[in-house]
């Protein structure tokens, strides 16, 4: 049974490569899979040919249309089932599409990533030309916030002076940067890898830092635009960082929230719960400002008090409710004499200063409680002017939870700290507060909060004098709202959500303190977040892709930290003088200078390689780069698997449809890795049938008066800076025949390059010059060739059928406009002398060369060795018939396995002479004395030396004199034995010389004379002769079919031609061919005539130069072409 | 590097595979390419006889060179040969003009050989900067 389905090779190495191509050639369809992006690149120690081969054989693999190559991927599965073979394929997230990527650097320029030696996360790739990135798991300090801001990102960009593209990375995920710049408790610099060395970097007093500096340029550094009036509208209830940032990410996704505020300023906490010193109103306000702006309504004084007041608003059309309300009720300690007057609760007091409430001087004040809003508490105590501020705290300050920067700064304003103790009774005088009972603590066991748990020490009571007691314990969430309604609470009193954000009442959702209790700024966005991400869900469920939400991102591990990175201190933003500071509520801590800001930048180690700052995305107007792009995982049938050497292949291998490509030892062996890959493909032949390959019909555009279009590619615009390749359009549109002119984005770009094909329909050219790096018009690629020439050429030539006859490509980027960029005089200067020799191209004639003669359908092998053995089975899979002959003694049981296979054997025979050309040779055969009737045993034997001559020069006609010789037909030879390699022989019959033969290069088993290959090679010993024979096998066959083979369409539009009128029969011509393409005839006795056979002519023109009466002409290599180029240069 | 005179262009022939290959990379890399060089691509360097050598210089060329494989590194087979054949009667021929024979070098190379192509068009660039103006030029 024979299939039609395609074969897959794992491993694009050399022989991977060399397998693929000789399958292709052969008509199977093939699916070439490469773990690594990079294939063509090799390690240093390789010689220049096999890197020079790996090259050509990559541009030949990418050009064929029956390989589909697929770098990235590996082989997940492979099952053997119903005569076929099933692979599961799992490609890597390709973030630069190489079929988008024209290789213009301009994300390279874009990245602002750069490590002190220069290596940057995005680099260009030799083979695919294409770029990559560096992923590496996701940065520490990213992955810490609970916004998922990306600090990598803006510190990079911050590092490079770029701080509005920083600002405006950080307003992507962090609609409050300047807010959280200020008062964020900074997970991020907690996680950075940097502390490792020295301290971690100053993240956010970076991110205030760009913040700031935009600020002062610009009012409105960002906007969120995508709200629209039509959709859903959703009600956020509290105006704090949780409902915010809520409603910022719901307005992003196209939704119309409405925040619904009790107070008169939106603001929540950050209003009424931090000091302006830390954070300024105008930052507020602006924020808040920046957020409303696109189309968030905003309802003040609106206090949401029954659960009435929720039903209202559902009934009032929004489709969703965010409580956001946060936890604002103070906690009380619950002890004696806490009614007097004097004492208040932590947020109630702050709430009604920041307001604007006028408090008298508070004179001795005891903070209780050791959070970030007991510090807040007791360093706006001091600004009211307090004779002393003393804070409480049972546990020691290392467990205080208050930010240590925070605690520091109130030390620093004279706040004493009294650690190890607990207030047990507030004793008043009259009705007011005169002073604190307190005992003394010691710390215990650790417990489940994990630190360690105050136990009262008996009899250590001692009293504070105190006129004002603020007592800062936690607080509760103020939840009046749900009762009335069947709102759920948990047992702190704060509301019970799902993970996601749904309370138990369809609709109803709520984030941030009010479910959590007391948190952070950042925590309390983060869960308006993911409560914001739950409500578009919901309602729009389209938006959110179930399951991906997040991007995938790469396993591999960051790079080690080098032992001797030098530390670099970390940099502090200016802090007023303290006299200053406690006397007004200006801002405590400046922001940072440009340059100590450049610098503190600097100290990261870029953990993530790539920072995903996307501003390569940005940079690249052809799409070519996302990094959203996600693994692409498939199963596909295949009739053969081949593995290559490199790959780990399965333990069981015996299976028929499995094939392994014979290891050879030393890794750098390019020659025999060509060997053993064609030999694979040999194998794999077995049971597979060729697809039909429609040969390419060109259409052609017509003749007639020439209007040909001049297409410039701009190479994505960075060939074009100051418009300079404008200045040739008038020029080049002067020129006679030239119709139009016009400057590309991309001429390769599968899109952007359309518009060549659009505009020579539309204008009805005739011919077009593309000017761009594409070198040549032949439709064949060679090793100079790259992703996106060979691209433009498929597409021309392939895709939209265009006769490369009709069509001259021309590169201008590498040879005239990269070499002199910074001579844009000489670079358009060049490039309009190129175009103009290119434009010869169109113009010269092309004249076709007799057709090809049908090959001969049988090959022959010389000796039953194993190499020939293999070589015949091997062949056997394209010719009908295939022989060996053999002089020497062959074993019983090698004769019954070649019929098996079907091939003839022939002994006891000798060859003595080899007549013709690859297609059509002509071998004579001694015949040994068993098989000769008695009487003819008598003929005699041709001596080798006759009459003075060598036998190669006898008349051919000689040896049908005698019946002991006799002469067999092949269309290509197998030299099973090196020994044959003397047979004598002679191309033509009518030859001036002999045929000497190019020395062949790329690891290629053809001997000097064409069509002639060696089954076995002594260069390559490592093999074994039954690789060798296949190999030879597969070279042959390659050879021999035309269509889709090597030069298949080449040879449409290059070769010679020799005019008979010229020809003066002297067969220089047939001497110099490599390929013995040029034939020298006798026409009558004593006088010859060379033709040029159109299927082996590889249109080098070493005969043109050799032709001495001007005979031979072949498209683009005559003399008067050549003047016309040299002509256009030097005009 | 000191720019060269761009008053006297070089017409190179080269040969489409391994020395059009180093140009190609030469022309891609960082350092900067300061030689006027007119390329006229060949399918092998073997394809160059003396009349287009001849033409160049009459057209104006102050030197040419013709950049073909190595030896045993063609892609056909006899243009290695077929190149070195024609390079001493070419520099005779144009001696015979009356040119210098410097004028013409006839150079090898292997893939991955762009720093060698970039020596070699130096010291080409640098002989004929020495040499006086052709006298064909028109």
């Amino acid at each position: 049974m024979t299939s039609k389905k395609g074969i897959l090779i794992i491993g694009a190495d050399l022989q991977g490569l060399q397998a693929a191509l000789t399958l292709a050639h052969l008509g199977r369809n093939v699916t070439l899979i490469d773990k690594n992006i990079e294939i063509a690149a090799l390690p240093e120690n390789w010689s220049d040919k096999g890197k020079r081969w790996n090259q050509y054989l990559y541009t030949q693999v990418l050009y064929h249309p029956l390989i589909e190559l697929l770098t990235q991927t590996e082989m997940t599965q492979l099952k053997e089932a119903g005569g076929e073979v099933k692979a599961g394929l799992i490609q890597g997230p390709m973030w630069v599409s190489p079929d988008l990527c024209v290789d213009c650097g301009k994300c390279l320029v874009s990245c602002p990533v750069e490590f002190s030696n220069g290596y940057k996360p995005l680099f260009e790739l030799s083979g695919p030309s294409t770029m990559t990135i560096d992923k590496r798991k996701i940065a520490p300090c990213r992955a810490a916030c609970p916004i998922g801001m990306n600090p990598q990102g803006y510190i990079a960009l911050i590092a490079q002076g770029r701080f509005e593209e920083a600002y405006e990375l950080i307003w992507a995920t962090n609609p409050l940067p300047g807010i959280c710049g200020r008062v964020c408790h900074h997970p991020c610099e907690t996680a950075c890898r940097r502390q490792e060395i020295d301290e971690p970097v100053a993240i956010c007093a970076l991110k205030r830092f760009a913040v700031d500096e935009v600020g002062k340029k610009k009012k409105k550094p960002g906007t969120c635009d995508t709200s629209s009036p039509e959709g859903p509208r959703v009600a956020v209830i509290g105006s704090g960082p949780a409902g915010l940032t809520a409603a910022y990410d719901l307005a992003r996704a196209g939704f119309c929230p409405t925040i619904i505020e009790a107070e008169k300023k939106p603001g929540g906490l950050l209003l009424h719960g931090i000091a302006p010193y830390r954070l300024p109103r105008e930052i507020i306000k602006k924020e808040i400002a920046q957020i409303l702006d696109p189309g968030v309504d905003l309802r003040l004084n609106s206090p949401v008090n029954s659960y009435k007041d929720i039903e209202k608003l559902k009934a009032e059309g929004f489709r969703a409710i965010l409580l956001a309300t946060g936890a604002t009720k103070d906690l009380r300690m619950q002890i004696k004499g806490e009614d007097l007057k004097g004492i208040y609760g932590c947020v109630s007091f702050l709430k009604d200063l920041w307001k604007g409430k006028k408090i008298k001087s508070p004179g001795r004040v005891v903070v209780i409680g050791g959070g970030n809003a007991a510090i807040e508490a007791a360093r706006a105590s001091v600004r009211l002017g307090a004779k002393s501020v003393t804070i409480i705290y049972r546990r020691t300050r290392k467990e205080m939870p208050a930010d240590p920067h925070e605690i520091d700064q109130a030390l620093e304003e004279g706040v004493k700290l009294r650690p190890l103790t607990i207030p047990v009774e507030f004793e008043g005088r009259g009705d007011g507060l005169a002073q604190v009972k307190c005992i003394k603590m010691k710390l215990g066991d650790v417990d489940a909060s994990g630190r360690p748990r105050p136990i009262p020490v008996d009899g250590s009571d001692f009293f504070i004098n105190a006129d004002t007691a603020i007592v800062s314990i936690g607080q509760k969430a103020d939840i009046s709202y749900g009762v009335g309604g069947d709102l759920k609470l948990n047992q702190r009193g704060a509301i019970e959500v799902e993970a996601d954000g749904q309370t138990n009442i369809f609709g109803v959702y709520a984030s941030g303190d009010v479910v959590s209790g007391p948190s952070t700024v950042v925590e309390a966005m983060a869960s308006g977040r993911r409560a914001a991400r739950t409500i578009i869900y919901a309602l729009k469920p389209d938006t959110v892709p179930d399951g991906e939400e997040e991007p995938e991102f790469s396993s591999l591990e960051y790079d080690p930290i080098l032992k001797d990175t030098p530390t670099k201190k970390r940099r502090a933003p200016f802090h007023r003088k303290i006299s200053e500071r406690v006397k007004d509520k200006n801002e405590v801590i400046g922001s940072f200078t440009m340059k100590d800001a450049i610098n503190e930048a600097s100290r990261c180690l870029q953990c993530g390689v790539c920072s995903e700052c996307l501003r390569c995305e940005a940079a690249c107007d052809l799409n070519a780069i996302s990094h959203d792009r996600t693994a692409i995982q498939r199963t596909l049938h295949f009739s053969k698997v081949i593995f290559s050497d490199k790959v780990q292949t399965p333990s069981k291998i015996e299976s028929s449809r499995m094939i392994r490509i014979e290891r050879f030892g030393k890794k750098d062996s390019w020659a025999k890795a060509v060997v053993a890959g064609r030999a694979a493909a040999v194998k794999a032949l077995a049971g597979t049938t060729p697809v039909t390959v429609e040969p390419t019909f060109h259409k052609r555009l017509g003749d007639g008066e020439l209007k040909i279009g001049i297409f410039i590619c701009s190479c994505n615009g960075t060939l074009n800076e100051n418009d300079r390749l404008d200045e040739m359009i008038s020029p080049l549109v002067d020129i006679s025949g030239v119709a139009h002119v016009e400057v590309l984005v991309s001429a390769c770009h599968p899109e952007k390059g359309r518009r060549i094909e659009k505009l020579i329909s539309e204008k009805g050219l005739n011919g077009a010059l593309i000017a761009s790096c594409t070198c040549c018009h032949l439709a064949f690629a060679c090793e100079s060739c790259n992703d996106q020439r060979i691209r433009l050429k498929h597409r021309l030539f392939r895709e939209s059928g265009y006769d490369p006859k009709d069509i001259a490509l021309i590169n201008i980027k590498e040879t005239c406009l990269l070499p002199f960029k910074e001579d844009d005089k000489t670079a358009i200067d060049q490039s309009m002398r190129m175009i103009r020799s290119g434009l010869w191209q169109l113009k010269d004639s092309k004249k076709l060369s007799k057709g090809s003669e049908e090959p001969c359908s049988q090959a022959i092998i010389l000796g039953a060795t194993e190499a020939g053995i293999s070589a015949a089975i091997g062949l056997k899979e394209k010719y009908a018939s295939v022989i060996i002959v053999e002089n020497l003694k062959v074993e019983k049981s090698i004769e019954e396995e070649l019929s098996k296979f079907g091939i003839d054997l022939i002994r006891p025979v000798k060859p003595v002479r080899l007549d013709g050309r690859r297609g059509k040779f002509t071998l004579i055969l001694e015949k040994g004395d068993s098989l000769l009737s008695k009487e003819k045993k008598k003929s005699p034997k041709l001596s080798l030396q006759k009459k003075g001559k060598r036998l190669q020069n006898l008349d051919i006609k000689i040896f049908d004199e005698s019946p002991r010789y006799k002469k067999i037909q092949a269309g290509i030879i197998i030299l099973g034995r090196n020994e044959f390699k003397n047979i004598p022989y002679k191309r033509d019959s009518f030859a001036t010389g002999l045929h000497a033969g190019g020395s062949r290069a790329f690891g290629s088993l053809e001997t000097g004379i064409p069509g002639v290959y060696m089954a076995s090679w002594s260069q390559v010993k490592k093999l074994s002769d039954q690789t060798t024979g296949m190999s030879a096998a597969g070279e042959a066959l390659e050879n021999v079919s035309d269509k889709t083979g090597p030069f298949g369409s080449f040879v449409d539009n290059l070769v010679a031609y020799a005019d008979p009128e010229l020809c003066r029969g002297c067969g220089k011509c047939a001497d110099i061919c490599p390929e013995g393409a040029a034939i020298l005839e006798e026409i009558t006795r004593g006088a010859g005539l060379s033709w040029i056979e159109q299927g082996l002519c590889t249109g080098c023109g070493n005969c043109i130069s050799e032709c001495p009466t001007g005979a031979i002409s072949l498209p683009e290599a005559e003399q008067w072409y050549f003047e016309k180029v040299i002509n256009a240069f030097f005009e | 590097m000191p720019s060269l005179n761009r008053k006297k262009p070089i017409l190179a022939f080269f040969c489409n595979w391994a020395p059009y290959r180093c140009y190609m990379d030469l022309c891609r890399s960082e350092s900067s390419f300061r030689h006027l060089i007119y390329p006229v691509k060949v399918m092998c360097s073997g394809r160059v006889d003396p009349a287009m050598v001849l033409f160049a210089f009459e057209k104006g060329a102050e030197g040419v060179m013709v950049l073909g494989c190595k030896d045993k590194e063609c892609r056909y087979g006899p243009g290695p040969k077929q190149s070195t054949k024609i390079a001493e009667p070419i520099k005779a021929l144009i001696h015979i003009l009356g040119l210098e024979s410097e004028r013409f070098r006839s150079v090898k190379y292997s893939f991955n050989e762009k720093n060698r192509l970039l020596e070699e068009i130096d010291s080409f660039a640098k002989t004929v900067d020495k040499l006086k103006k052709s006298p064909f030029v028109p």
